[in-house]
């Protein structure tokens, strides 16, 4: 029996043991060395050779991922670990460090109890860096860190000793102040950066040895030793010395809360049910006698066997046959060949119980994010927060229409693997809508739907989403019902940014039903809303708010559902160019209504809700958002002038410029609209040596010089005449 | 019993003249009220200067009653006209609307008239149905909802256009009869007409969300 077979033998053992499972993920800037770190972790203990890790890039099992040697899937892997006499079972998820993929993140954090972040040595802390420690904390999870790429300190960057050592501990410096500004509450003080306990360690992933202070400590090992070893290219030695996987899942183990401890803080955090009922305690104790409660992170889709649900099982068992609860879906579904996961493969067992990371087939009904149990009407865990939106889009159409039926079920199902992937399926003219984070995210997606699905597609240009807002207050607007018996009055402005902020990291949810009035009459009252207004909220949709400000109005009660229709329908599609509203506040201050329902029906209200809220918006002078984007880009000193010109040909700033050494990285904000078609180009400008990456930067007023341009091209687009309707058209 | 049937030459008066009619209700006048406020809550307006041409057709007197429009004072010159003329009753077209009703009502009571209101309460279904069988000729002549364009100013109701309006009604919550004030119709023949007319000269007018179309000229047929 070979290594791997005896370690998925004895994980079969372990994964019966919750006080000896780690659940845990890496995180980190693209381009950091998360995925050769995991490929390393996972050879070391013996789950595929180790000749072939750190070239092999075995998470990266998609195809794709290997060409373009990134990330883009959360692969997830169990392994098992020696420590102190003990075995271990850790449960790893790899996720994507490309920005473009970031609700695969969000969801792996919500599965795993500890991350290691990794952070490259020459590069230090990156926005995205920050992010992921932000998500993690957010979800409590407990985050250690390595330093990679350590080697390349002194071979590319020719750090002396001192200064490598001053390197780390800036490093350790920035990201410990991440830490402590995003614990929680309870972990303030405790989850900190500590050079003595251990929870640091530094290293090179890709030649496979890492080290911490203590270990240095125990073997008399100082950083002028680490540096000759290094400069002397005996990196062999190091890796016997301090192998990788040994010092890292030693610290896994030491530093990561087991399940039963993690979930004991977690299930209350990420799990809005009463925490006093069956279900509610089977998670808190992390207890398989119970009812089922799983939560999905992924689906994989496997050639064989079908769409494979991957997720956190957090109470109660499963096996075979059993039938489970999909949250909202009406009917139950099977769950087939229960399994753990190694890599690409899944091993398959009898039974797995809560604590574990688990892959289910059957569940044809479940999405990433899906709660599973095996009792009906479980309340689902919290909405996963995204932290961005999908901004970019293309019309695809099968090349042979005898493809068009099948071209939908596989939109359908890959958006049911990607969540961060919005699809809009049109029956009638075949000509569906991917939506997306970038261009490369939707180069991605049609290349699964092509060579993985088999389906030829052709495709549009990309689209960039844009939003629509208003530019300061306006005035009152009147509109009034087509047969003339209902007038509605409405004020319009800016929502304040700090709100608006505040829905678009999820901090205030907007979907669902608001559980607690008060509450959030508090929280917008906190964020600048005034007394009367907080009091006064009607709905949300999306970042925009409906308020009613009026008092006593005959039958208004019995219209607020029709209004609330009139806006949601304004809201999806602005007054310029029918793009979505984002940031506006749209204020209810009187209405006259006709006393009998029959003259008060929705073919009345709603346009006039809707025309005396596109006039007020005009009054209120309407604007168009455009989506931005951040760009780094890493660059040899002599050729920033290139990419200066490729940046401002981009209507880019350049925000940030830094120089070390010869090589120089450089910090713009783009417009995604202008972002089409970067990557050729920066290649030609710059010979290839620029490494760049991208993250999303929210939306910003695209220039008055623009605005009229642009909304003229995206209505003619969508087959609307060319110039937007004034205010007089709204009005009577 | 003598009667009044109050008459705008739409096709709910003109179906509750009917029902009248057959019931062998003794009916001596036609009563329309002509508001000069454009949007009354009580009346229809557009086109009621065919109406002569069609209370000629049905072979009954049209007395005319002019009002200024305005909101429930429109009620007090209809009560006075009713009052002057020698009926003990007076027929209704009300469908659905409370409010006419409930006016109607009380203005009757205080008159001591018996009301006649045989559509009332009726489902559309039932009500549209009625009309196409018995072959009354409608037009529609005003829009005014979500989901009725331009297009539908001058189209006759027959099984199609129903069949229309019904998936509007599905879609936008529209009332098929349009009592919520969705569109309004005249009728330009039908069991009672000695003879019928068609639209000659027209105008149309549409304003974005709501339209009228005027009957510049209707010719008997």
């Amino acid at each position: 029996m070979g290594r791997k077979e005896k370690n998925v033998q004895k994980a079969r053992k372990l994964m019966e043991k919750p006080k000896q499972i780690r659940n845990i993920g890496t995180a980190a800037h693209i381009d950091h060395g998360k995925t050769t770190l995991s490929d390393n972790l996972i050879a070391g203990a013996g789950m595929m050779s180790e000749e072939l890790a750190g070239t092999q890039l075995m998470l990266d099992f998609d195809e794709q991922e290997q060409e373009r040697g990134i990330t883009i899937d959360s692969a997830n892997v169990s392994m098992v670990h020696d420590y102190e006499g003990d075995e271990y079972l850790i449960n790893l998820i790899d996720t994507p460090g490309h920005v473009d993929f970031g609700g695969d993140v969000t969801r792996a954090m919500r599965a795993v109890d500890g991350v290691i972040i990794v952070v490259c040595a020459v590069e230090g802390i990156m926005p995205q860096t920050e992010t992921v420690i932000r998500q993690a904390l957010k979800e409590k999870v407990k985050p250690i860190l390595f330093i990679n790429k350590v080697d390349r300190l002194i071979k590319e960057l020719n750090l002396g000793p001192e200064e490598m050592q001053q390197r780390f501990h800036k490093i350790i410096r920035n990201v410990d102040e991440l830490i402590r500004k995003n614990s929680p509450e309870e972990f303030k003080g405790e989850w900190r950066l500590d050079v003595e306990g251990g929870n640091i360690a530094f290293g090179s992933a890709l030649k496979n040895w890492a080290i911490s202070f203590p270990y240095m400590k125990k073997e008399g090992i100082s950083f002028k030793d680490i540096y000759a070893h290094i400069e002397e290219g005996k990196g062999r030695e190091l890796v016997k010395k301090a192998p990788l996987h040994e010092v890292l899942l030693n610290q896994v183990i030491r530093h990561m809360p087991d399940p039963i401890t993690a979930q004991e803080y977690r299930i209350p955090h990420i799990w809005r049910g009463d925490p006093e009922s069956e279900i509610g305690r089977t998670m808190i104790n992390c207890s398989e006698d119970g009812p089922t409660a799983m939560m999905v992170t992924k689906i994989l889709i496997d050639e064989h066997a079908g769409e494979i649900a991957v997720g956190r099982l957090f109470g109660g068992k499963v096996k075979d046959g059993m039938e489970l609860h999909i949250d909202d879906q009406p009917k139950k579904n099977r769950a087939q060949q229960v399994s753990l996961s190694v890599g690409a493969d899944r091993i398959p067992v009898d039974e797995i119980k809560a604590g574990n990371v688990v892959a289910i087939g059957g569940l044809r009904d479940a999405i990433a994010g899906s709660t599973v149990s095996s009792i009906d009407e479980v309340v689902p865990f919290e909405e996963m927060k995204h932290f961005s939106e999908p901004v970019v889009t293309k019309a695809v159409e099968a090349k042979n229409t005898a493809d068009l039926p099948k071209l939908i079920e596989v939109l359908r199902s890959v958006a049911k693997a990607d969540p961060s992937i919005d699809i809009k399926i049109d029956q009638e003219t075949g000509e569906h809508l991917i939506s997306g984070m970038g261009e490369l995210h939707l180069e991605i997606t049609e290349h699964r739907i092509q060579e993985e699905h088999g389906v030829p597609i052709t495709s549009s240009e990309p689209i960039v989403v844009y939003r629509e807002s208003v530019e300061h207050e306006g005035g009152t607007f009147v509109g009034i019902s087509p047969n003339r018996h209902n007038r509605f009055f409405f004020d319009i402005e800016p929502l304040e940014d700090e709100i608006v902020k505040a829905i678009d990291q999820g901090d205030i949810s907007v979907h669902g039903k608001i559980k607690n009035k008060n509450e959030l009459a508090k929280d917008l009252r906190e964020l600048g809303f005034d007394k009367d207004e907080s009091k006064n909220f009607i709905s949300f949709t999306e970042d925009n708010v409906l308020l009613n400000m009026t008092k006593g109005i005959q039958y208004l009660n019995e219209t607020m559902e029709l209004i609330e229709q009139g806006f949601e329908e304004v809201c999806e599609e602005g007054p310029l160019a029918r793009e979505p509203c984002k940031g506006v506040k749209v204020k209810l201050v009187n209405a006259k209504l006709h006393e009998d329902t029959i003259h008060r029906g929705p073919a009345q209200v709603i346009p006039a809700v809707k025309n005396a809220i596109y006039g007020a918006m005009c009054q209120a002078e309407r604007i168009l958002l455009e989506p931005k984007q951040k760009v780094f880009i890493d660059i040899p000193s002599d050729l920033m002038g290139n990419v200066n010109v490729e940046i401002q040909q981009r209507r880019g700033d350049v925000i940030d410029m830094q120089q070390e050494g010869s090589d120089s990285q450089i910090v713009a904000k783009c417009p995604v609209a202008e972002m089409f078609g970067f990557s050729g180009d920066i290649r030609s400008a710059t010979g290839g040596k620029a490494l760049w990456s991208t993250e999303h930067a929210g939306f910003e007023k695209v220039p008055n010089s623009l605005i009229s341009e642009v909304v003229r091209e995206i209505r003619e687009r969508k087959g609307l005449k060319p110039e937007p309707f004034g205010e007089s058209h709204y009005a009577d | 019993m003598k009667y009044a049937a109050l008459f705008s030459g739409g096709k709910d008066s003109s179906l509750a003249l009917w029902k009248a009619y057959r019931l062998g209700l003794d009916i001596r006048y036609l009563v329309t009220v002509y508001p000069e406020e454009k949007y009354s809550y009580m009346f229809h307006r557009p086109n009621l200067h065919v109406v002569p041409d069609l209370a000629d057709s049905l072979g009954m007197e049209l007395v005319k009653i002019e009002t200024p429009g305005e909101k429930e004072k429109e009620l007090d010159d209809l009560k006075s006209g009713l009052g002057s003329l020698d009926v003990e009753g007076v027929i209704t077209g009300a469908v659905a609307s409370t409010y006419q009703m409930s006016r109607i009502e009380h203005m009757a009571n205080e008159l001591s008239l018996d009301l006649f209101a045989p559509l009332w309460n009726m489902d559309e279904n039932e009500l549209m149905s009625e009309l196409l069988d018995n072959s009354f000729k409608i037009f529609i002549v005003s829009v005014s909802a979500r989901g009725l364009d331009e297009r539908w100013l001058g189209r006759k109701l027959n099984e199609r256009t129903l069949e229309e309006l019904k998936k509007l009604e599905k879609k936008y919550c529209i009332n098929l009869s349009g009592e919520g004030g969705e569109y309004e119709s005249v009728v330009l023949g039908g069991p009672m007409f000695h003879k019928e007319f068609k639209i000659g000269e027209i105008e149309k007018r549409w304003d974005g969300s709501r339209g009228e179309l005027i009957l510049k000229k209707i010719e008997v047929v």
